[in-house]
């Protein structure tokens, strides 16, 4: 369960630029769940993932994730979290290029001591399942944006983490991938995992998979769908 | 094993964001490895002239006595040999003659020397490598040298030297004492100097003293004081250029300190990214580690490698000139390589630790960002 109490996050504080991201948002999300967070452009539905996956601390409040308040992790318990709790398919799929699809998948779980070979193996099953198995031992920069993008995905999941968080999976995507990728993440809560995605695609917001919409505006949360 | 095999996987890494980004290493990687070249050819320069030197003076006498009038040096009696026989420690009394040779149509200074017990025949002469080489005479050949009166000899090389020290040799031509006294115009009686052998370490300066005492005239140079005065020659010169080195080294540091802090986009964007995936910040530092690592060690045997061929094959061309000073007269020499560990690990010490320092402390404040952050920065 991931418990988010009067969170605050103010960039460049005390700087001309300030500016408030998130005000005061509280936000609880069952284990299994699928939620997805509404609205438009800068109304803080990144900033608000970022902080529930542990990438940034917020300015104030307070963020549980299965009973463990990550505000006051140092950052090498943070680190481990993300390794092990969060898997992140950001808006860009941020694969690195000249790296083998299959290497950018095993991104996260390189510094894990876990035999290679078993690695390997679930990369190689990650990306059959998501269709990108005859891509495996292609250069990253040589896949389409649609690949790209699943091989982020496959990337999310290499360390089978219970939470995935989708940052506009589907922004920079035609309908036609759009849709091949939501149906991929509508199969994630069959297996157990907690999906939070960001998006402003009505794609998204319609996929029979997602239980509760959350409506956001200038940092807040409007309402519950 | 894990680690090990952890490690070759964040080497691969490492390798393929060099790679990645070749056109921003390129021009890092060429000056840095001319920063090592440079450094190496004087540690490999400065090493093997001081191990000729050392060969060099390995055979020499304890103690020259050289005769002074007005302060320059002139032939000395041979009537001097009984009573320097009869100092106390002294095992043995010699009378040298050597002079040097000026080869015109070369402009090199050649040491001409006799050996009294020498094997030479009349009209022969065993020459140096060097001399060989510029003269262009093998065994079996004849040489042309005048004497003071104008008069043409005519010499046949009957060997050409294979010493362990090329400089001790390079630029000699040994020849029977006779032939020598004509050449260089040495009436009987007379040896350019006399050398004494004294066992002893001790009694050196006590014999030197009295050297003096017995031949006011004289002058008295002891193989310690020859050796340090190389020593320091050669000290004093490898240190000019290692203050050279030093200003070049500071430059090159700031410069690779300002490309590693004037971290690019792409890699904050991927720092970020190995951060937001899980990557605790010492793999983070591991990664760049390496590829500081990777640059520093291939610019490393790359530079050092060069100052090799520069300084043993290629006759230290760059250097030799300051280094040796006045040998500049002599015949090229092929320097022999004199290499240990000791200077190995100051090579590497000097070239790679500082570049790693330089460059791993800025990835370390960028790597110590928030993931969040670098991404947007990105």
């Amino acid at each position: 369960m991931i418990v988010v109490d009067r969170v605050t996050k103010i960039f460049d504080r005390g700087r001309p630029e300030e500016f408030t991201a998130l005000s005061g948002i509280s936000l609880t999300i069952a284990a299994g769940e699928t939620v997805v967070l509404m609205g438009p452009s800068g109304s803080g539905k990144t900033t608000l993932l970022s902080i529930l996956g542990a990438l940034c601390r917020p300015t104030s409040g307070r963020v549980q994730v299965a009973g463990r308040d990550l505000t006051r992790m140092p950052e090498r318990s943070l680190s481990l979290l993300r390794r092990r709790t969060f898997g992140f398919v950001f808006q860009q799929p941020h694969l690195v290029r000249g790296l083998r699809v299959i290497d950018n998948v095993l991104l996260p779980a390189l510094p894990v001591s876990d035999p290679e070979e078993g690695l390997r193996e679930r990369a190689r099953s990650l990306l059959e399942r998501l269709g990108l198995g005859c891509r495996a031992e292609a250069r990253a920069e040589s896949l389409s944006c649609g690949e790209a993008q699943r091989a982020a995905l496959a990337r999310a999941l290499i360390l089978d983490p219970p939470i995935v968080i989708a940052d506009e999976p589907t922004a920079h995507l035609d309908t036609a991938r759009a849709a091949e990728l939501i149906s991929l993440l509508a199969s994630l809560p069959a297996g157990g995992k907690t999906l939070v995605i960001a998006s402003h695609d009505p794609l998204v917001a319609e996929a029979s998979f997602v239980e509760r919409i959350l409506a956001m505006r200038d940092g807040r949360i409007l309402e519950a769908g | 094993m894990k680690i090990l095999s952890r490690q070759r996987r964040l080497f691969g890494l490492a390798l393929a964001a060099i790679l990645r980004r070749r056109s921003r290493n390129l021009p890092l990687v060429l000056l840095y490895t001319a920063l090592v070249f440079v450094f190496a050819s004087v540690v490999f320069c400065t090493a093997a002239l001081k191990r000729e030197a050392r060969l060099l003076l390995r055979g020499a006498p304890e103690i020259i006595v050289q005769r002074l009038v007005a302060g320059r040096q002139e032939l000395i009696a041979a009537d001097h040999l009984e009573s320097l026989r009869l100092i106390p420690g002294v095992s043995h009394v010699r009378g040298r003659i050597w002079g040097y040779h000026f080869e015109e149509t070369t402009g090199a200074n050649l040491t001409l020397v006799a050996a009294d017990d020498s094997r030479l025949a009349p009209g022969t002469a065993a020459l140096g490598r060097g001399v060989a080489r510029l003269l262009g005479a093998d065994p079996g050949q004849t040489i042309s040298l005048r004497d003071p009166h104008g008069e043409v000899h005519s010499i046949r090389v009957a060997e050409v030297f294979s010493p362990a020290s090329e400089l001790a040799a390079a630029d000699l031509i040994e020849m029977p004492v006779a032939d020598l006294r004509l050449l260089l115009g040495v009436p009987e009686g007379f040896f350019t100097d006399i050398t004494l052998r004294v066992g002893n370490e001790n009694e050196r300066r006590v014999v030197a003293a009295k050297v003096r005492n017995l031949i006011p005239e004289s002058r008295v140079i002891l193989r310690e004081d020859i050796a340090r005065t190389y020593e320091e020659l050669f000290d004093w010169r490898a240190g000019f250029l290692f203050w050279v080195f030093s200003s070049l080294a500071a430059a090159f540091l700031f410069f690779a300190w300002s490309q590693a802090a004037m971290i690019g986009g792409e890699e904050k964007r991927e720092i970020g990214l190995l951060k937001a995936v899980g990557w605790e910040l010492p793999e983070v530092l591991a990664l760049k580690t390496w590829e500081s690592l990777i640059i520093a060690l291939a610019c490393f045997l790359c530079g050092t490698s060069l100052a090799y061929v520069h300084v043993f094959s290629a006759g230290a061309f760059l250097f030799v000139p300051l280094l040796q000073g006045w040998a500049v007269l002599y015949p090229r020499f092929a320097l022999v390589p004199a290499i240990d560990l000791p200077q190995i690990v100051l090579l590497f010490a000097v070239a790679v630790v500082p570049y790693l320092a330089a460059t791993g402390i800025p990835c370390w404040r960028a790597a110590a960002a928030e993931p969040d952050e670098l991404l947007r920065q990105a």
